[in-house]
């Protein structure tokens, strides 16, 4: 082991050690997260969910990951090969390098840029390259029109997004991650930014593509939107994406506003976790809810609402820190 | 090259040249208008890496350089908007998208 | 050689390789995907620049909504079925040397004589330093790119309106 470091260097190590553990983390929560949806979605709806695989159907995640696996890997013919190839693996790099800058507890990150939150939003722009290569690359009418519309809806809700991160940043000061966990150490954002907080939290539902906005998924519409070409390992690595992009935009969520890994008696890692959950909980919670939002509503709560709301809200965070 | 390589500023002013004559090519080259607009992003890439790099070693009081790169990003998403807005159009109009078919204005 | 220094070759390479692909691909969207990879290059060189601000701001407006919006141009115009006459994979290997030999040449005759290689100074400056450098002396062209800005949008939306036959 001590070998090992000296060859690359303690710093290479600690980043080789965190991406290992970031990625068996996605895997993990992954698993995790398949169960919880379909146990919420069942008793939302006055059902149990899945109960046969297992305890509680804790196994079933694996069945269905085992089918998934065991699925023959399907290559239409039409297709633009680089194009079809390139678009899973292409969502799947905004993921990993989200994981390296949201902190799980104090010094639990895998590096802290001092632009920590620029890169996260940078990166999530890739995930609209690679639904627009997977649109593209398919071939097909439907996978098309489900990637442009994939795609509007995606830019449409960066822009609150962007905009309602930034007072935050601006009470702060800073745009790393942990400074600004650290600068809530008295009291948490969500109580000075309120309508921030609603604001970022209904962008952030939008931006993972989950009801009520999930029109690019629209099973009844559009056969299956922008990932209808695709079967088998393809189709999982989407599914992980969306699943993982949640438990992302949930940690932001608690870094940002929600006081990151502080709290009384456990250690940081513990409260941090609870936090997100709880806040993936009630993204699940408003998927088994609410009815999906028509794709002009969509726009229009973006441009209409968000953004001059987000506007406003900005203007008065510097207008009071100024003073 | 004695010390290492991104120490020194002629590596980033050739990668810069390199960008403004590839964009300067894919002028030339290319037939639609798309793929020429492709080639005018290239070309502000590299004017915007130029300014940079010539801000981290030369003038290195403050940073005029970068913030005038944010400018010039601004200017390039501004024309790229206003550019595809008309290059719709004429697609609408004339049915194709080639700079050397659209021929109305000339003689 | 570092790691670093590695890295760094890589990146320059890729920034290259992704020009040439921009500028010789067949199909516009390879075209499109050369031109992503260019700009990831150049943020990664801005990287080495002392910059990480300007680096993840690139990614974001160049590769997040310009390459986007070519993207959405692309989709809405179509497929070309009528693909121009484009040259042969040899003669764009003669191109891409072309552009090689006439860039170290200019590079050699104009650029080495300006610029002699001495040290790299010192840079210490902050990304704080660029938004105190907007509102001091740059205060005239941050006003007027977001003139330009406000004019592009009434633009575009005036051409969206022309399109639509409206006055």
């Amino acid at each position: 082991m001590e070998q090992l470091i000296s060859i690359i260097g303690a710093q290479a190590f600690t980043m080789i050690a965190g991406l290992i553990g970031v990625i068996a983390f996605v895997v993990v929560n992954a698993l995790a997260l398949t169960w919880a949806e379909r146990k919420v979605a069942g008793h939302m709806q006055r059902r149990i969910g899945p109960k046969e695989v297992g305890p509680y159907g804790l196994i079933q995640p694996i069945a269905d990951a085992i089918k998934l696996l065991g699925k023959e890997i399907l290559t239409p013919g039409a297709v633009d090969k680089p194009l079809y190839v390139i678009a899973p693996i292409l969502i799947f790099v905004p993921v990993l390098v989200s994981f390296i800058v949201i902190p799980f507890d104090a010094r639990l990150v895998v590096s802290d840029i001092g632009v920590g939150i620029l890169v996260i939003l940078a990166f999530s722009s890739l995930t609209v390259l690679s639904i627009l290569l997977a649109g593209w690359g398919s071939n097909n009418k439907y996978a098309l029109m489900g990637a442009v519309r994939s795609i509007a809806q995606n830019i449409a809700y960066e822009i609150p997004l962007l905009l309602a991160l930034l007072p935050v940043i601006m009470i702060a000061g800073s745009f790393s991650l942990t400074a600004i966990v650290e600068a809530q150490k008295g009291l948490w954002f969500v109580v000075y930014q309120p309508v921030a907080f609603i604001i970022y939290f209904i962008a952030a539902v939008a931006e993972t593509n989950r009801t009520p906005f999930d029109l690019p998924e629209a099973e009844s519409e559009l056969v299956a939107g922008y990932h209808t070409e695709y079967s088998g390992m393809r189709f999982a690595l989407f599914f992980l994406a969306e699943y993982t992009n949640m438990f992302i935009v949930s940690a932001i969520a608690v870094t940002f506003f929600l006081g990151g890994y502080q709290g009384p008696i456990l250690p940081g890692v513990v409260w941090f976790l609870l936090k997100a959950y709880l806040v993936v909980f009630v993204i699940m919670w408003l998927k088994w809810t609410y009815p999906r939002v028509r794709f002009d509503q969509l726009l229009n709560i973006s441009w209409k609402v968000l953004i001059p709301l987000a506007f406003i809200n900005l203007l008065i965070t510097g207008g009071i820190l100024k003073l | 090259m004695t010390d290492f390589f991104y120490n020194h500023l002629h590596v980033y002013l050739f990668v810069a040249l390199f960008l403004l004559v590839s964009g300067i090519l894919g002028l030339v080259y290319r037939r639609t208008l798309i793929g020429m607009l492709v080639a005018m992003e290239l070309i502000m890439n590299g004017a915007g890496l130029n300014l940079v790099a010539l801000n981290r070693f030369i003038a290195v009081e403050n940073a005029t350089g970068m913030a005038f790169t944010l400018i010039i990003m601004g200017i390039a998403a501004a024309e790229a908007a206003i550019a595809l807005g008309i290059i719709i159009l004429i697609f609408r109009k004339y049915r194709h998208v080639e700079g050397a078919e659209l021929q109305e204005m000339k003689d | 050689m570092s790691i670093g220094d590695l890295l760094f070759l890589f990146i320059v390479g890729v920034t290259l390789a992704g020009a040439l692909a921009a500028v010789l691909a067949g199909s516009i969207v390879y075209a499109l995907m050369g031109l992503v990879v260019t700009m990831f290059g150049v943020a990664g060189l801005y990287v080495y620049l002392h910059s990480p601000f300007l680096a993840m701001v690139q990614i974001l407006i160049y590769v997040g909504a310009i390459t986007v919006l070519i993207a959405f141009a692309i989709m809405l115009i179509g497929p070309q079925y009528r693909r121009p006459k484009e040259w042969t994979t040899l003669g764009k290997l003669g191109a891409a040397a072309g552009v090689a030999v006439v860039t170290l040449g200019l590079f050699v005759k104009f650029v080495m004589e300006v610029f002699p290689r001495t040290k790299a100074p010192a840079f210490t400056v902050t990304t704080k330093q660029i938004g105190a450098l907007f509102f001091k002396d740059l205060v005239l062209p941050f006003e007027l790119i977001s003139l330009l800005i406000v004019v592009a949008i009434l633009g575009a939306i005036m051409l969206a309106l022309f399109a639509r036959g409206d006055k």
